[in-house]
C-alpha cells in the first residue's frame, strides 16, 4: 500500500509490536524510527498518497505519510464531503466536493493532522506526517515492520489516535543492525475512544 | 328572613354568624305571627322553630365538616402539589440541561466557530464566543484549552494570562460523557454551566456556556410547576441571597427572613415548614461548591389553597340561608294548611255544640284532616239522627205513639202564634175517659193499655186534617189540637170523637164500652194563652164529666166547679199558709130531722188568703192532696176542731163535729196516733166527732184505708161516707167498713125536686142506708121543698144553705142561740 522504496541490501528491519496495557495488540498505531543523527532526507522523496472517503468514513483511519507528501482526498461516496483540518501541522479545508479534487494537499510539516468532515461529525481520520521516512502502521495483530533501515541508532516512537500522554513519551532508543531484524515491543496507554456518533442513515430506520 | 341575614354571609366567623341568625329567628318568629296566635298556630310555630333549629344545626355541622375537610384537603393537595411540582421541576431542569447541552454542542460544532477558535487569535476567539453565545442566549462563554486553562472568555479582557478553568471537574465529566453541566456560582450569581468539547473532530478544546439563573427562568418553572420558584444562593461569608424568584418582594423578604443569617459552614437544611404553617415548601440543592451553593426552593401557600374554597363556602352559606328561608316559608305554609282546616273544624264543632246540625264541615280534602272532617260529618249526621230520635221519644207517648204533653204544648204554642198572625181560631179538646181507672184496676194494666191504644187509633181515624194533632197527655187524658177551628167546628169534631167511641172495644174477648168527657176551649173566645186554654178546656171537661154531658164548651161559670186557673200558684202558697195560720174553720150546722134540733156541725176549712181573700176549699184541697200538704192541713183542722169542740162541750154545747179526711190522710199509718195525741192535748173525746171519708179514699187503697179506718173506729170515732153516690165504691166494701152514716152527695140533692132520677137515687140511698143500719145525711139542701122531700123520705140529717150556710165560730154561736130560741130545741149535753 505504501509506496516505499525498496531498502538497500545492507539494511536492517524493525519488527515492532504495539500492545495496550492489557496486552492486547493495538491496531492503527504508527511506529516511527528516527535516526539518531536527525532525520535525513535520504531515501526516496515523498510522493503521493490517498485518503479515501468511503461510506462516510475516512479510509484509512490512520494514514502515515512522510513530510512533503501530497495526499489526494478522493470522494468515493455519492454525496459531498467537506474535509477540513484545524491541526497546526496542516490546516486546510476542502469545501464541499465530490469526486477527487484536482490538486492534492501537501503535508510538509511533521505532526498529526486530524481530518474531519464538516458534514459528517463522526468522520475522523488521521494523517501522521512523519519527519522520518521510517515508519509503519500496525495491523490488527499490533505488528508493524519497518524495513530497509540503515543500521545504526534510532529513536523509536509510537503514536496512536488514542495515545495516552504525548508521543515523545513513547520515544526510546533502538539500535538497528545493518542486517537482520530487531524486535521492538511497545506498550502504550489508550484513552477512551472519543468519537462522534454516526448519524442514522435516512430511510434505514436508525441504528 | 333574608333581610335578617348577617350583612356578610362570607363572614370569617360563620359560627358566630349562625348563632346570631338563630337568635334573631327565634325572636322574630313570635313577632311575625303576633296578634293571631291560636293554639294550632302555636303548635305550628313550634314545628317551624324546631325545623329551623334543626336545619341550622345541620348546616352548622356541614359547615364545620366542610371547613375541616377543606383544610385537610387543602394541606393534602398542597403537599401533593409541592411534591408533583418538585418532580416537574427536577424533570424540567434535566430537560433544560439537555437542551442547553445540545445547544452548546451544536454551537461548538459550528464550523465557523471552530475555525475562529482554532485561529489562535485572542480577539477573534472572544468575538466568536460573544457572537455564538448570543445565538443561544448564553450569559457567558469560555474557551478552555485541553490544558484546562482559559483560552478566551466573553466579557473579559485578556491580560495575557491564561487562568485555570474554575470548574475542572466539569471537564472531567465532559471527557467521560461528552458533555457536562452544573449549576454553580460565577462570582456570586448562579449560572447553569455546560461544558462541551470542541471537536475537530476529536476534542481540541472545551467550551463552557453559562446560562443565567434569573427571574425569567424562575417564572417559566413557576408556570409549569404551579408553585412559587426561588433560586437562593448561599455563600459561606455572605449567607443567603435570593437570586431569582417568582415571589413578590414581600414574599422574597419573608423567605430571606426565614432562611436566616449567615451561620455555619455548610448549607443549612431547608425544611418543608420553613415558612410556618401557612406554606409548604421543598428545597433542593442544585449546585454546591466549596464556598457556596445554589438552592431551589419551591413553595405553595396553604392559605391560598384554602382560599380557593371560599367560593364553595359562600355558595354553601347562601344555600343555607336559602334553605332556611325555604324551610320556614314551607313550614308556615304547611302549618297554615293544617291550622286553617283545624280552625274550621273547631268552628264546625262549636256549631255542633250549639246544636246546628244542618251544615257539614267546610271543605273536603283527601288527607288525614279530610278524613277527620269526614268523620266529623258522619258524627254530625249520627248525632242529629240520635237527637231526632231522642226528641221524638221525648215528644211522643211510648204507648200510643201519639205526641205527648210536651209536644202538644209546643204545637199549641205554634198554632196560637200562627193563629194570632192570621187571626184564625184555634180550638183545644181535652178528653178524659170515663171509668178508665175501673178498667185498669179490675182487668189489669195490659187491658187498660190496649184500651188506650184503641182510643188513640180512633182519634187518628176521626182527625182527618193533617194539622189536627191528637195527643196523650197522661193516664187516660187525651187532647186534640184543632188549628183553624172555631168553637162550633171543635164541637162537631168532639161529637165525632164521641161517636167513634161508641163502638165497643174488644180486648181478650171482653167487650169494653168506651166513653169519654170532652172539654172544649177555643182561641180567641176562651183565652189567648195556651195555659189558659188548656185549663179552661180542663174545666169544661170536668163539667162535661160531672154532668155526663159528653162534651162541653168552656163557660166562665165552670171556673167555680173545676177549680180555677190559679190552682198552681195556690199550691205554692199552701205550705206558707199552714205555717202562717192563714186557715179558718167554718162550721155548717146539721139539722137532726128527728128532733128538729141542730145536733152537729161540719168543720169546713177556709183559706183566708192575704191577697185573694177567702178561698173555698175545693180550690185548694185537691192540690193540697196532690202535693202532700193535706197532712199539715188536716192536722191543723183536727187540732182546731178538737179544741173548739172541747170548748163547746165545756160551755155546754154538745155539738157533734164532722171532720173531712182525705184519701191521703187514710194512707198515713201514723194518723190514729196523732189523733190520740191531739185528743189528749185538748181533752177531747173521740165520741164527739164524726170523721167523713170520701168514697174514692177507700177505693184507691182499700186495704190500708180499711186498716186506718178500723183503728179510728176502735178509738171511738164515728165514721161517715162522704159524697156517697159519686164514687165507685162497692157495697161489699161498704159493708166491711165500720161506718155509721152515709152522706148523700149534694149533686143528687140540689135538684132532686125537679129531677126524678136524683129523687130516686136519694130515696134508694136512704133506703139502702137504713137497711144496712146506717143513718143518712143529705147535704146541699137549699130549698124548703127539698127539705120537705127528704123529711118525707126519712132522711136522718140535713145540711145545706136552707138550714144554714157555713159560719165562722163567732157567727155560729149567736146563730145557734137564735135557732134554739126559735125552735126551742138545741143540742144539750146528754
Amino acid at each position: 500500500m505504501l509506496a516505499l522504496p525498496a531498502a538497500p541490501a545492507a539494511a536492517g528491519d524493525i519488527r515492532a509490536t504495539v500492545r495496550d496495557r492489557d496486552g492486547k495488540p493495538v491496531a492503527d498505531a504508527v511506529v516511527v524510527a528516527v535516526p539518531s543523527g536527525g532525520a535525513t532526507g535520504a531515501g526516496i522523496p515523498p510522493g503521493l498518497a490517498e485518503e479515501d472517503q468511503r461510506n462516510k468514513e475516512f479510509v484509512p483511519y490512520v494514514l502515515p505519510v512522510q513530510a512533503g507528501t501530497r495526499v489526494h482526498f478522493p470522494n468515493n461516496d455519492n454525496i459531498r464531503h467537506h474535509v477540513y483540518s484545524f491541526s497546526p501541522a496542516k490546516t486546510f479545508e476542502l469545501p464541499l466536493y465530490s469526486g477527487t479534487p484536482t490538486s492534492p494537499v501537501l503535508f510538509e510539516k511533521p505532526g498529526v493532522v486530524i481530518l474531519g468532515c464538516n458534514i459528517h461529525d463522526w468522520m475522523v481520520g488521521y494523517i501522521y506526517v512523519s519527519e522520518s521516512p521510517h515508519f509503519a502502521k500496525t495491523g490488527a495483530d499490533g505488528k508493524a515492520t519497518l524495513g530497509g533501515l540503515p543500521g545504526g541508532d534510532y529513536t523509536l516512537r509510537v503514536w496512536h489516535p488514542r495515545l495516552e500522554g504525548s508521543e515523545q513519551a513513547t520515544a526510546r532508543p533502538l539500535a538497528v543492525p545493518a542486517t537482520g531484524a530487531v524486535d521492538a515491543a511497545t506498550t502504550i496507554g489508550l484513552t477512551p475512544d472519543f468519537r462522534a456518533r454516526r448519524a442514522p442513515t435516512p430511510g434505514r430506520g436508525g441504528y | 328572613m333574608a333581610a335578617q341575614l348577617p350583612g356578610s354571609c362570607c363572614s370569617s366567623r360563620p359560627l358566630h354568624a349562625a348563632g346570631e341568625l338563630l337568635k334573631r329567628a327565634r325572636s322574630a318568629l313570635p313577632r311575625m305571627f303576633a296578634g293571631r296566635v291560636s293554639m294550632t298556630r302555636f303548635v305550628a310555630h313550634q314545628v317551624i322553630v324546631f325545623v329551623a333549629l334543626l336545619l341550622v344545626a345541620i348546616q352548622l355541622v356541614t359547615l364545620l365538616a366542610l371547613n375541616w375537610a377543606v383544610s385537610e384537603n387543602a394541606s393534602e393537595s398542597v403537599r401533593k402539589e409541592v411534591e408533583v411540582g418538585r418532580r416537574i421541576f427536577v424533570r424540567m431542569m434535566e430537560d433544560r440541561t439537555q437542551q442547553l447541552t445540545t445547544a452548546a454542542s451544536v454551537l461548538a460544532s459550528d464550523f465557523g466557530l471552530r475555525q475562529a477558535l482554532m485561529s489562535s487569535d485572542q480577539a477573534t476567539i472572544v468575538s466568536a464566543l460573544n457572537n455564538h453565545g448570543a445565538r443561544i442566549g448564553a450569559a457567558k462563554m469560555m474557551l478552555i484549552g485541553l490544558d484546562r486553562r482559559v483560552v478566551g472568555e466573553t466579557a473579559a479582557q485578556s491580560n495575557g494570562e491564561r487562568p485555570l478553568f474554575p470548574f475542572p471537574h466539569l471537564i472531567e465529566d465532559a471527557e467521560r460523557k461528552g458533555a457536562a453541566s452544573a449549576i454553580a456560582l460565577i462570582g456570586h450569581a448562579p449560572f447553569q454551566i455546560v461544558v462541551v468539547p470542541v471537536l475537530a473532530p476529536v476534542p481540541v478544546a472545551w467550551v463552557m456556556v453559562a446560562f443565567s439563573v434569573d427571574n425569567k427562568l424562575a417564572q417559566d418553572l413557576g408556570l409549569l410547576t404551579g408553585l412559587d420558584v426561588s433560586f437562593a444562593t448561599w455563600a459561606r461569608e455572605r449567607g443567603w441571597n435570593v437570586a431569582a424568584t417568582t415571589l413578590p418582594p414581600a414574599g422574597t423578604r419573608a423567605l430571606l427572613g426565614a432562611l436566616g443569617p449567615p451561620t455555619g459552614t455548610a448549607v443549612p437544611p431547608i425544611t418543608p415548614d420553613l415558612l410556618g404553617a401557612d406554606f409548604l415548601l421543598s428545597g433542593s440543592v442544585l449546585g454546591r461548591v466549596d464556598e457556596g451553593a445554589v438552592v431551589a426552593i419551591l413553595q405553595s401557600s396553604l392559605r391560598d389553597a384554602i382560599a380557593r374554597f371560599d367560593g364553595l363556602r359562600v355558595i354553601l352559606l347562601a344555600l343555607a340561608a336559602f334553605g332556611l328561608c325555604a324551610t320556614v316559608a314551607g313550614s308556615l305554609l304547611i302549618a297554615r294548611s293544617i291550622s286553617r282546616p283545624v280552625s274550621a273544624l273547631a268552628e264546625f264543632a262549636r256549631r255542633m255544640e250549639r246544636g246546628e246540625y244542618d251544615q257539614g264541615p267546610p271543605e273536603t280534602r283527601s288527607d288525614e284532616l279530610g278524613e277527620l272532617a269526614a268523620s266529623f260529618n258522619r258524627m254530625r249526621l249520627a248525632i242529629a239522627a240520635r237527637e231526632q230520635q231522642i226528641k221524638s221519644m221525648a215528644l211522643q207517648d211510648a204507648l200510643t205513639g201519639l205526641p205527648n204533653r210536651a209536644l202538644f204544648n209546643e204545637r199549641l204554642q205554634q198554632a196560637l202564634g200562627l193563629a194570632r198572625r192570621l187571626t184564625q181560631p184555634v180550638s183545644v179538646l181535652l178528653i178524659d175517659l170515663n171509668r178508665f181507672k175501673e178498667v185498669n184496676d179490675t182487668l189489669g194494666h195490659h187491658v187498660g193499655d190496649r184500651l188506650l191504644c184503641e182510643v188513640a187509633e180512633r182519634l187518628r181515624t176521626v182527625l182527618v186534617r193533617a194539622s189536627d194533632t191528637p195527643a196523650r197527655l197522661g193516664g187516660d187524658e187525651f187532647a186534640v189540637l184543632l188549628p183553624a177551628s172555631s168553637e162550633a167546628m171543635a164541637e162537631a169534631t168532639a161529637r165525632k170523637i164521641l161517636q167513634a167511641f161508641e163502638a165497643p172495644v174488644f180486648v181478650e174477648g171482653r167487650q169494653l164500652d168506651v166513653s169519654g168527657s170532652i172539654g172544649i176551649a177555643s182561641f180567641p173566645e176562651q183565652g189567648d194563652d195556651a195555659n189558659v186554654l188548656m185549663s179552661r178546656a180542663d174545666a169544661a171537661m170536668y163539667v162535661a164529666k160531672r154532668k155526663r154531658m159528653g162534651c162541653a164548651v168552656y163557660d166562665p161559670r165552670f171556673d167555680a166547679e173545676a177549680g180555677n186557673h190559679d190552682r198552681l200558684s195556690l199550691t205554692g202558697e199552701l205550705r206558707q199558709a199552714v205555717e202562717e195560720d192563714q186557715f179558718v174553720l167554718y162550721y155548717q150546722p146539721r139539722l137532726d130531722l128527728a128532733s128538729g134540733a141542730i145536733t152537729g156541725a161540719e168543720a169546713l176549712v177556709r183559706w183566708q188568703h192575704p191577697v185573694r181573700g177567702l178561698v173555698p176549699p175545693d180550690q185548694f184541697i185537691p192540690f193540697a192532696e196532690q202535693t202532700g200538704c193535706i197532712r199539715e192541713i188536716t192536722q191543723w183542722v183536727i187540732g182546731r176542731a178538737f179544741e173548739q169542740c172541747a170548748r163547746w162541750r165545756a160551755s155546754g154545747l154538745a155539738l157533734q163535729v164532722s171532720i173531712n179526711l182525705s184519701a191521703r190522710d187514710l194512707l198515713d199509718p201514723e194518723l190514729p196516733q196523732r189523733f190520740a195525741e191531739l185528743l189528749a192535748r185538748h181533752g177531747a173525746s173521740p165520741q164527739w166527732f164524726l170523721l167523713e171519708i170520701t168514697e174514692s179514699a177507700i177505693v184507691d187503697d182499700p186495704a190500708r184505708a180499711h186498716d186506718t179506718v178500723t183503728r179510728l173506729h176502735e178509738m171511738g170515732f164515728g165514721l161517715s161516707i162522704d159524697d156517697f153516690g159519686t164514687g165507685y165504691s162497692s157495697l161489699a166494701q161498704l159493708k166491711r167498713l165500720p161506718v155509721a152514716e152515709l152522706k148523700i152527695d149534694k149533686s143528687f140533692v140540689l135538684d132532686m125536686a125537679h129531677d126524678p132520677d136524683d129523687m130516686t137515687i136519694v130515696r134508694s140511698v136512704i133506703d139502702l142506708a137504713h137497711n144496712m143500719g146506717l143513718s143518712v145525711v143529705a147535704e146541699g139542701v137549699e130549698t124548703d121543698e127539698v127539705h120537705q122531700l127528704l123529711h118525707d123520705m126519712g132522711c136522718d140529717y140535713l145540711q145545706g144553705y136552707h138550714i144554714c150556710r157555713p159560719l165562722p165560730v163567732a157567727q155560729l154561736e149567736p146563730w145557734l142561740a137564735r135557732d134554739a130560741a126559735q125552735h126551742g130545741t138545741t143540742a144539750k149535753e146528754t
